[in-house]
């Protein structure tokens, strides 16, 4: 049975992406939250999904970390295209199939009749691979960054101090708090009750709180917030190449955006230069 | 060092003082054992002299408490925290570091102070807990003493010069207990830090400290040096607090023995005045001890076979092969130090858990991770887990609807268990509003309602004291059948077990006689268990198979 400690925590291998600099990571992650939106090509994003899967296996991450990984992937991208296939409201749309045709007993005056639609299809598409796109980055950055290098990677990134150590300390707690509901729910299911029950939820709340008191009772009494400002015994160091890597990808991910916003300037007739048009060509080609 | 004078204090909301008119000094250097029931205000009043009461806790206070002459109320939590460190009961839960290092410098580099420093005082405090070169380790792969440890230090890395120890023992198995109260000791003698500690367990800490003040009701009730203390022993009995059975031996002889050494010379000197004759008497006129009996007949109640589990791929087995059968009416007591798979064995056998590989059968029946509803119970270590309806009422009547049971039924064993667990008066509050004793009391009260075959208990006794527990499982011997439960206390064991089992790195190290394989040493020591101290002094006498001070009474004294 998979449990947490199989898909948690770095593991153990100390190969090229987890040497990298929290900060790289981060900011490449975001980036890529950024650039997804700007591409639509199904093709572009399913690059960008498989660099996230390439980089998985080249952080030589678990076998069930992987199977996860791509579970996640794969049923988000059947819920999006079928969802989508189904939905889909914009025209033209093409029907490629019937579900329930409208003279159908019943279901087919009620729905006016369901078609998989091509369109949508594609549509649920892009949008499945753009979740999928960050689900594997994200999880990339988790499984290859000690919590207390992206702790530290936030805070050198400007974000107050406070809130990374609460957010940083929230992930610390998951597993203590899964354990937890899991006795809870057996203790209920122990007396014939349901675990799925709502009443589950107030020992458990209960048991946070009391936590969350003992946590706050612990760093105050270190000292935390003592000042504006605190030092950190370990620093990060960013190399030349990581840094090198860190502006040629934000370089690239501005040039896309700004390529795709001159042609979506283009087609709704707000802005139009002809030297423009080889990006044009690039945004309608590629993105 | 610290100095409290007439203070009161009143939690936000509460109409009760929950600290009334305490005075209380304790002088540099000096380590003080502050005791009292549970709910008696003893930890609220360690939060006093780091601040968290009154600048964290809101509410209300009356009255001084100076730290190194400074009134608490006019410094800062940053200013109080590098003079008083304060170390809390469960080390899982203060603990947010994933690497020792980043828990110890956490104060430090919160107070800014330079590189050099931070390194200096990081080297200097794990030095102190007896844990160099542990810098780069994982929180998480230490044992339970060994965090406790980790916590001290952290306090210790902002240099105070009091250190405040809420509990800080009573997770622990015996042995990590031993390291983090020598550790203690250390500190207090070596560097001359004061130190308070809040703790129930008198009978592990009181060799330990010089001074011993007692709490009651928010008050404090007593207060004087150890051995002066040690010889009140009916104030810690009326309060339902264990002495050391050292001392409970000595008190015979109107003197005070704090340790093994100093008892058997005492009953030696005794022997000389008494004579040898009067002591061989004895010896022949109760040459047995009664042993617990119940009536065992011999049908498993449970049975397991080469149990094994892992929590993840890349962990070490928590249980390695584990085969027992228990059968019905036996009580049988699960041994071994923290992380020896004690708990994971018990959810295993209450069928909570489905074995990775073997097999469970309850009364001949495999569940396969189907639970067996109403054919087991299991009172969890943390009994606030199991509480989730809102009054005492609903939560003992739960069980019992879902067990389909007629109204008259549901009526009468509702009636009989809230009688026998003295839950008559709190019939209808919220079980999470009670104090800790009561809780585990609804939440026994609720398992036993429901009349398994066999119950099973995950160390139902920690945090709680001497009354609660013995109300405990005297009610527990009472009403079940059988019983399974995990402990780190020998007394408890030897008082309450009719078998025990040994577990160590998941593996069944010994199943026998708890007398017997309480007076293995080997045994014990590489399982982390302690022998009592009735044991040891009686070894050092020469007597065999004595495990209690009153057998030792019998044994050596007419």
């Amino acid at each position: 049975m998979l449990s947490w400690q199989d898909v948690s925590g770095v593991g153990v291998h100390s190969t090229m992406l987890h040497r990298l600099d929290p900060r790289v990571k981060i900011l490449m992650l975001l980036t890529t939250g950024l650039l997804v939106v700007f591409i639509d090509n199904p093709w572009v994003l399913g690059g960008l999904l498989s660099m996230g899967l390439t980089g998985m296996a080249a952080a030589r991450l678990e076998a069930v970390k992987i199977k996860v990984v791509s579970t996640v992937i794969i049923l988000g991208l059947w819920g999006a295209v079928f969802s989508q296939a189904l939905f889909y409201e914009q025209t033209p749309r093409t029907a490629i199939f019937t579900l329930i045709s409208p003279g159908f007993p019943l279901l087919g005056p009620l729905t006016k009749g369901l078609y998989v639609y091509q369109e949508g299809m594609v549509y649920g598409l892009r949008q499945g691979l753009r979740m999928a796109v960050m689900t594997s980055l994200g999880m990339l950055v988790c499984w290859t960054t000690d919590t207390r290098l992206l702790l530290l990677g936030l805070v050198r990134l400007r974000l107050p101090y406070s809130l990374a150590f609460m957010a940083v300390t929230a992930v610390r707690f998951i597993p203590v708090l899964m354990q937890e509901t899991m006795q809870v729910m057996a203790a209920s299911r122990l007396r014939g009750g349901s675990r799925f029950s709502l009443q589950v939820l107030s020992p458990i709340l209960a048991n946070c709180l009391r936590r969350a008191g003992t946590l706050a009772v612990a760093v105050e009494s270190r000292a935390f917030r003592a000042y504006n400002r605190r030092v950190y015994l370990e620093e990060l160091h960013m190399a030349m190449g990581e840094k090198l890597l860190l502006v040629s990808y934000m370089l690239m991910a501005t040039a896309v955006a700004f390529t795709k916003i001159s042609y979506l300037g283009y087609t709704y007739g707000i802005y139009y230069h002809f030297s423009l048009r080889p990006l044009y060509e690039i945004a309608r080609s590629c993105l | 060092m610290i100095q409290i004078q007439n203070f009161n204090f009143w939690y936000p909301g509460r109409g009760e003082a929950t600290l009334r008119e305490v005075n209380l000094t304790v002088k540099p250097g000096e380590m003080l054992l502050l005791t009292g029931p549970t709910g008696c205000g003893k930890s609220t009043l360690l939060k006093c002299l780091n601040g968290i009461i009154p600048h964290l806790s809101g509410g209300r206070s009356m009255g001084l408490v100076l730290v190194a002459g400074m009134d608490t109320r006019s410094q800062t939590m940053a200013q109080l925290s590098a003079r008083v460190g304060l170390v809390q009961q469960c080390p899982d839960d203060q603990i947010f570091s994933t690497i020792i290092q980043d828990e110890v410098v956490f104060g430090p580099e919160n107070l800014c102070l330079p590189r050099q420093e931070i390194e200096k005082r990081l080297e200097w405090a794990l030095a102190a807990v007896d844990l160099s070169g542990f810098q780069r380790r994982s929180t998480t792969a230490l044992s339970g003493g060994q965090k406790q440890r980790l916590a001290i230090a952290s306090m210790l890395a902002l240099r105070p010069h009091i250190l405040a120890l809420d509990e800080p023992i009573s997770q622990l198995d015996p042995q990590g207990a031993v390291e983090v109260l020598e550790i203690v000791k250390k500190l207090q003698q070596n560097y001359g830090v004061t130190v308070v500690m809040v703790e129930h367990r008198i009978h592990e800490v009181a060799q330990y400290v010089e001074r011993v003040a007692v709490m009651d009701e928010g008050r404090l009730v007593f207060d004087a040096p150890v051995r002066q203390a040690m010889a009140q022993a009916e104030l810690f009995a009326g309060m339902g607090l264990r002495l050391p059975e050292t001392v409970e031996i000595s008190r015979r002889f109107h003197q005070v023995g704090m340790t093994v050494g100093e008892t058997v010379t005492l009953l030696k000197q005794e022997r000389r005045k008494h004579g040898s004759s009067a002591i061989s008497g004895a010896r022949t006129h109760l040459p047995f001890f009664p042993k617990i009996r119940y009536p065992v007949d011999g049908l498993a109640a449970v049975e397991a076979r080469d149990l094994y589990h892992r929590y993840g791929k890349k962990e070490e087995y928590t249980l390695n092969g584990v085969s027992l059968r228990v059968k019905r009416g036996e009580r049988v007591a699960v041994m071994g130090r923290n992380g020896a798979g004690k708990s994971t064995l018990l959810s295993h056998l209450a069928g909570l858990k489905a074995p990775q590989q073997g097999d469970v059968r309850i009364a001949g029946i495999s569940f396969g991770g189907k639970l067996p509803l109403g054919m087991v119970g299991m009172v969890m270590q943390n009994p606030d887990l199991m509480l989730f309806q809102t009054s005492v009422r609903r939560e003992i009547e739960f069980g019992l609807h879902n067990l389909r049971l007629p109204p008259a039924v549901i009526k009468e064993r509702y009636k009989r268990v809230v009688e026998n667990f003295s839950l008559d008066r709190l019939q209808d509050d919220s079980p999470l509003a009670l104090s800790r004793g009561q809780r585990l009391r609804v939440a026994i009260a609720a398992v036993v309602a429901m009349a398994p075959l066999i119950v099973f208990l995950d160390e139902p006794t920690t945090g709680q004291d001497k009354r609660n527990m013995d109300g405990m499982m005297a009610a527990l011997r009472e009403q079940v059948d059988t019983l399974v439960f995990g402990t780190h206390d020998v007394e408890i064991a030897l008082a309450h077990a009719t078998r025990l089992l040994v577990l160590d790195q998941g593996r069944l190290a010994a199943d026998g006689a708890p007398r017997e394989l309480l007076a293995d040493r080997e045994l014990m020591n590489r399982c982390g268990l302690r022998p009592t101290p009735s044991w040891l002094v009686g070894q050092e006498l020469g007597l065999d198979n004595v495990f209690t001070p009153q057998e030792l009474e019998a044994r050596w004294i007419c």
